[in-house]
């Protein structure tokens, strides 16, 4: 068990070493600074409203970029673990195919909360400007709790990309992306029987997608809606078992 | 043996085009302990799949493959194998030294790897910077200097010698003599035969996914290809009875049999010739494979 801890650890200081340093990092918390940036313009044309237009706005913009950066980096990261080649020298050590997973996961979920951490503070700092101290912590917690929705989904890219190519597992990723949070308006629809006879069908397609509701705390940040505790529980849950069928998945993988 | 293919097949699964691709189709070898064998295929005949099922890559869809006796996927049989892929494939962002860092790691071992981990390889002053900044020659060294950590007792190595220079080459061939001198298995593709025939005691030749020779080396070889004989004809009243053709008082004739050098001979001597020298020509590994292939071509 400690030689698997050991190549786990080797091979996340490596892909976390490898997606800091390429473009894609650091274009897309660019591209997280530039929508805060965006986030106050639209906030001010909220009139009377403009510290809540901001938080709500921000954290949605800062919860978008964190989870692209997620997906993008599980299924097509430059690191050790995505080129087949690179793959197989990989594994022709001796090592389990499941530490080439869990390094890959610990590596993206751990980017991607430092991400939030700097695209948090940006907005946290913006926001105490205009609404006060007290305020501005709430809104970087949630920001924080917010990279949650991105360690779910990497979950998810990963299990994709357990089996599929790079470019199937990304398209699929941001699919479920975009279902995951749409799962208010998916339950109601399905509530009202609207797909008719596929309605169980699809009822439990959504049971399986992540809920990515649980994760906008911008209720919360506005003294309502539960705490973060509750959010950080479901992605530990659903992450865990996601990255647990995605390293079963991968160990039977052939690399052709 | 330590590395052992019976029948091994690989059909890969159902494409989009409702295709299943055949890569092998009955590959058949065993390589022995602390053999250096060489692998010969053109483009497309099997090789490098049939590596990724002894590294432990993919699983045969029939037959057997085993590295040690076991399922290259154990754990156990990985243990102490150094791999080289035939196109390097490494982290670029990382540097060379953090590279071997990480592998020394996988391999199982704590701290950091050896100070002289890239001597072997000659990056040792290189070892710093980005792979990035490497050549592609240097790129390979360096897959092969990964593939030679930990000093493994099998190496395998897939086209080790494709797109380096001769200094590269003649690196690669040195270190390769010396792993096979100190007791290493070593397994290696190459499309140099010259290099096969200089570097292994056997080889196996596959073709369209099938083993079309395994053994030894000088077996394939075999015969000869010819004899080639040097006269001195200024004493023959004709030389073009004996098919010659005299320059500056010699003359040369090849003949491809036993029998042909023997009436040659008798017919040279009765001429009044005096024979300059005698050589036998053997095939090049080169021309073997090509009239192996040529006779199980239907």
């Amino acid at each position: 068990m400690s030689a698997w801890f050991l190549a786990v650890a080797a091979l996340t200081r490596a892909t976390t070493t490898a997606i800091f340093r390429s473009r894609i990092y650091v274009g897309l918390i660019a591209a997280g600074a530039l929508l805060v940036g965006l986030a106050l313009m639209l906030a001010e044309l909220a009139v009377g409203e403009m510290v809540t237009s901001l938080v709500d706005i921000g954290l949605a913009f800062i919860a978008l970029v964190i989870s692209m950066l997620a997906i993008v980096n599980v299924c097509s990261n430059p690191a050790s673990n995505s080129n087949p080649r690179q793959v197989i020298t990989i594994l022709s050590r001796p090592i389990e195919r499941s530490a080439v997973v869990v390094a890959r996961f610990l590596a993206v979920s751990a980017l991607a909360v430092v991400a939030s951490l700097l695209l948090g503070a940006l907005l946290a700092v913006v926001v105490g400007v205009i609404g006060g101290p007290a305020l501005a912590l709430r809104t970087f917690v949630a920001a924080l709790a917010g990279s949650l929705e991105s360690v779910v989904i990497a979950s998810v890219a990963l299990l994709l990309w357990s089996r599929l190519g790079t470019t199937t597992a990304l398209t699929l990723a941001i699919v479920v992306f975009l279902l995951g949070r749409m799962d208010t308006t998916t339950v109601e629809l399905l509530d009202k029987g609207t797909f008719g006879p596929a309605t169980p069908l699809l009822r439990g397609v959504a049971h399986l997608l992540p809920h990515l509701s649980h994760f906008d705390l911008t209720a919360w940040v506005h003294g309502g809606g539960p705490a973060p505790a509750w959010a950080a529980l479901y992605a530990a849950g659903y992450a865990t078992a996601m990255v647990v069928l995605a390293a079963r998945l991968y160990r039977d993988r052939d690399f052709t | 043996m330590v590395i052992e293919f019976q029948k091994v097949g690989k059909v890969l699964p159902t494409d989009v085009k409702g295709r299943r691709p055949v890569l092998l189709r009955e590959i058949s070898f065993g390589v022995g302990a602390g053999v250096c064998h060489g692998f010969v295929g053109a483009n497309g005949a099997g090789k490098s799949s049939s590596i990724r099922i002894a590294v432990g890559a993919m699983r045969p869809t029939t037959g057997t493959a085993r590295l040690r006796g076991l399922d290259p996927h154990d754990l156990a049989a990985r243990r102490g194998l150094g791999y080289a892929p035939d196109v390097v494939a490494l982290d670029t962002s990382l540097t060379a030294r953090e590279t071997i860092a990480l592998h020394w790691r996988l391999l199982g071992h704590r701290g950091a790897p050896p100070e002289n981990a890239l001597d072997v390889v000659e990056l040792a002053d290189r070892s710093r910077e980005p792979i990035s900044a490497f050549s592609k020659g240097m790129a390979q060294r360096l897959s092969l200097g990964l593939a030679l950590l930990g000093d493994p007792d099998i190496l395998i190595l897939d086209e080790p010698m494709s797109g380096l220079d001769p200094v590269g080459r003649d690196l690669v061939r040195r270190i390769i003599r010396e792993r096979h001198a100190g007791g290493a298995t070593v397994f290696f593709s190459s499309h140099v035969l010259s290099d096969i025939e200089d570097l292994c005691t056997e080889v196996t030749v596959i073709e369209k996914g099938t083993t079309r020779y395994s053994g030894r080396v000088d077996a394939l070889l075999g015969g000869t290809v010819g004899h080639r004989v040097t006269f001195d004809t200024r004493d023959v009243a004709d030389p073009g009875a004996l098919g010659l053709e005299p320059k500056d008082g010699r003359g040369v004739r090849v003949v491809d049999t036993d029998d042909a050098l023997v009436d040659l001979l008798q017919r040279a001597r009765a001429a009044g010739a005096r024979i300059v020298g005698i050589e036998t020509e053997r095939p090049t590994l080169e021309q073997a494979v090509v009239a192996l292939v040529a006779r199980s071509t239907p």
